[in-house]
């Protein structure tokens, strides 16, 4: 709503379309992938769980809530430092903060300890390859049925 | 008086402290001699930490403001630095997917030894299946919503846990074992836990001469479901060390005091606490749904001594975040039920008498609490790992209801007082 919003905005205002808009709405479009890219939920391709799963069995994996998939399997989520926030906000509706707050509640009282965190999508794609349990979650766009399991879509 | 009488020197530790402190050593030289692997691989340390640098002021200089009874404020009127700082440091050492160590060192005001007090974690954890874990060491006393983690303030909205219910709870932990259990119960989870062991706690100057030590027991249940979270919990202490007033008794107990203040040596009885049971029963739910956060908690404390007396408290707190700020207010009630005791008057006036009548009238009689506060305040989520806090409180407090707070010798205590504090949490 509001990208659209912003680009009538762009398009319709005074001077009509001119080659420095042409390039601004390229290059919002560019950032604008990133910002509401789909995310993914991946696992190893050994994870005989059915896919998809709910949202909110991947809830309770990523809030430590669960240890192990429904299949017995012991999970092992992993996060991916440039997507936490974004998904955290959509497994959750919460900001960062507040799951940074739940965690430190979690881990400092001695209950559970969060995902380990990783650089980024590749590092993640390879650490779900080598680990039978592993869950993570990457941007659309990067996933290969061939490497990882589709577990979930998140939007 | 009731200063120390003497200043014990913990050169030797017992042999509970020593079994907690092996098992931090068995922790650290496990994390020293762990090669470093890949991340989904095992042994997986993890070295994290929290901390808190706060600033404190109390506008008087009648009695001094602490957050535990175990800290060692003086009464003064300044911007106490030592009141709400701290720095704790995790290690976690998953061994495999069964087996945990865990420590856990908190740098703070605290009395008693320096390392041995401040050690508060230094435990193995065994996963025996997926829902029941067993826990060997030093740990936690988490009887209460935020007992395990109090220490940590960016977990919490405000600057401290509220005065009236936490500052009461001096034993942070305990050595020995505990079990929990973790079930799915309709849409959430339920655990139930229950520990013992043995705990052993220096509270601040005032009662230093108090220790708190003893076998410690207890059970408690959460349950959490969506945004709620809700805990009852009881813990019950045997006090096996004497307090030390043996000055105190020999004076009352000569002949000649006990004439000239007639029959004093019959409260002889009333200075001790060897041997008494203390319950301590909580209630309290959480509520959090990403923009309101709330806390409720109620508890009764059954003591059978002068020292503590028995007491009843309870908060209620409702924050509202805006954005990146939390506006949050707390309301708090503390109130002890003890019975005065009158303590005989001297047949002469003579200086030395009065002020030993009143000693064993404030060592009896001046151990109530009976306080209220109202707070507001805000924290402020400008980093993701970083919060700035700002609160202020007013306190009420009536007559020999001081006992959260450092009391001068005088034992005159103000009426109002309002402490201002801020600060930043941070965790890493």
């Amino acid at each position: 709503m509001s990208m659209s919003f912003l680009l009538a905005l762009i398009l319709f205002s005074e001077g009509g379309i001119t080659m420095k808009k042409i390039i601004i709405l390229l290059l919002l479009s560019v950032f604008s992938s990133q910002l509401f890219a789909e995310l993914v939920i991946i696992g190893n391709l050994e994870n005989n769980i059915a896919a998809p799963m709910t949202k909110k069995q991947v809830q309770e994996l990523f809030m430590g809530r669960a240890r192990f998939f429904s299949n017995g399997l012991r999970a092992v989520p992993l996060d991916v430092s440039d997507l936490r926030s974004s998904f955290y906000q959509r497994l959750t509706n919460r900001p960062i903060e507040q799951i940074n707050a739940y965690w430190a509640r979690l881990t400092f009282s001695g209950h559970s300890v969060p995902p380990a965190v990783l650089e980024n999508q590749q590092a993640i794609i390879n650490a779900v390859k080598q680990s039978k349990g592993g869950i993570a979650y990457i941007e659309g766009d990067n996933i290969d049925d061939s490497q990882v399991k589709l577990l979930l879509e998140i939007k | 008086m009731r200063k120390v009488d003497n200043i014990k020197q913990r050169l030797f530790f017992s042999l509970h402290n020593r079994i907690g402190i092996f098992l931090g050593l068995v922790a650290l030289i496990l994390f020293l001699t762990a090669p470093a692997k890949a991340d989904d691989q095992y042994p997986k340390l993890s070295v994290k930490g929290f901390g808190t640098i706060g600033y404190t002021y109390s506008d008087t200089d009648q009695i001094g403001f602490y957050r535990d009874r175990t800290q060692t404020q003086e009464v003064k009127k300044a911007l106490e630095v030592s009141t709400d700082s701290r720095l704790g440091v995790q290690l976690d050492l998953q061994i495999n997917d069964f087996w945990q160590a865990s420590t856990q060192f908190i740098v703070r005001d605290h009395a008693g030894d320096f390392f041995e007090q401040n050690l508060d974690w230094a435990y193995l954890r065994w996963h025996l299946t997926e829902d029941v874990s067993v826990r060997f060491g030093r740990m936690g006393v988490d009887s209460f919503l935020l007992s395990d983690y109090r220490n940590v303030g960016y977990a919490y909205p405000w600057m401290r846990p509220p005065h009236e219910f936490y500052t009461n709870i001096p034993i942070s932990h305990f050595d020995g074992i505990d079990i929990k259990k973790t079930m799915s119960l309709e849409d959430g989870y339920l655990s139930v836990k229950a520990h013992a062991g043995y705990t052993a706690t220096n509270l601040s100057e005032e009662y230093a001469d108090l220790e708190l030590e003893g076998p410690i027991a207890g059970l408690n249940i959460v349950y959490e479901s969506g945004n709620w979270r809700t805990r009852a919990g009881y813990t019950y202490i045997r006090q096996v060390k004497e307090i030390q007033l043996q000055t105190l008794i020999s004076a009352i107990n000569d002949p000649v005091n006990n004439f000239v203040i007639p029959d004093i040596n019959k409260l002889t009885p009333l200075l001790s606490v060897k041997n008494r049971n203390l319950h301590f029963m909580s209630l309290g739910t959480a509520y959090d749904d990403g923009t309101w956060l709330i806390h409720t908690e109620a508890s009764y404390i059954d003591t059978q001594d002068r020292f503590n007396p028995d007491v009843a408290s309870a908060y209620f707190s409702i924050g509202r975040r805006i954005s990146k700020f939390t506006l949050y207010t707390v309301y708090g009630i503390s109130h002890s039920f003890q019975k005065k005791v009158t303590v005989p008057d001297a047949r002469f006036p003579v200086p030395a008498l009065i002020k030993l009548q009143q000693s064993v009238d404030a060592v009896i009689n001046d151990n109530g609490t009976d306080e209220q506060s109202l707070s507001v305040g805000l924290r402020w989520d400008f980093h993701p790992q970083v919060a700035f806090k700002a609160q202020w409180s007013h306190y009420w407090l009536a007559d020999d209801g001081a006992a959260l707070w450092q009391k001068p010798e005088s034992r005159e205590i103000p009426d109002n007082v309002n402490v201002i504090s801020f600060g930043f949490d941070f965790i890493f």
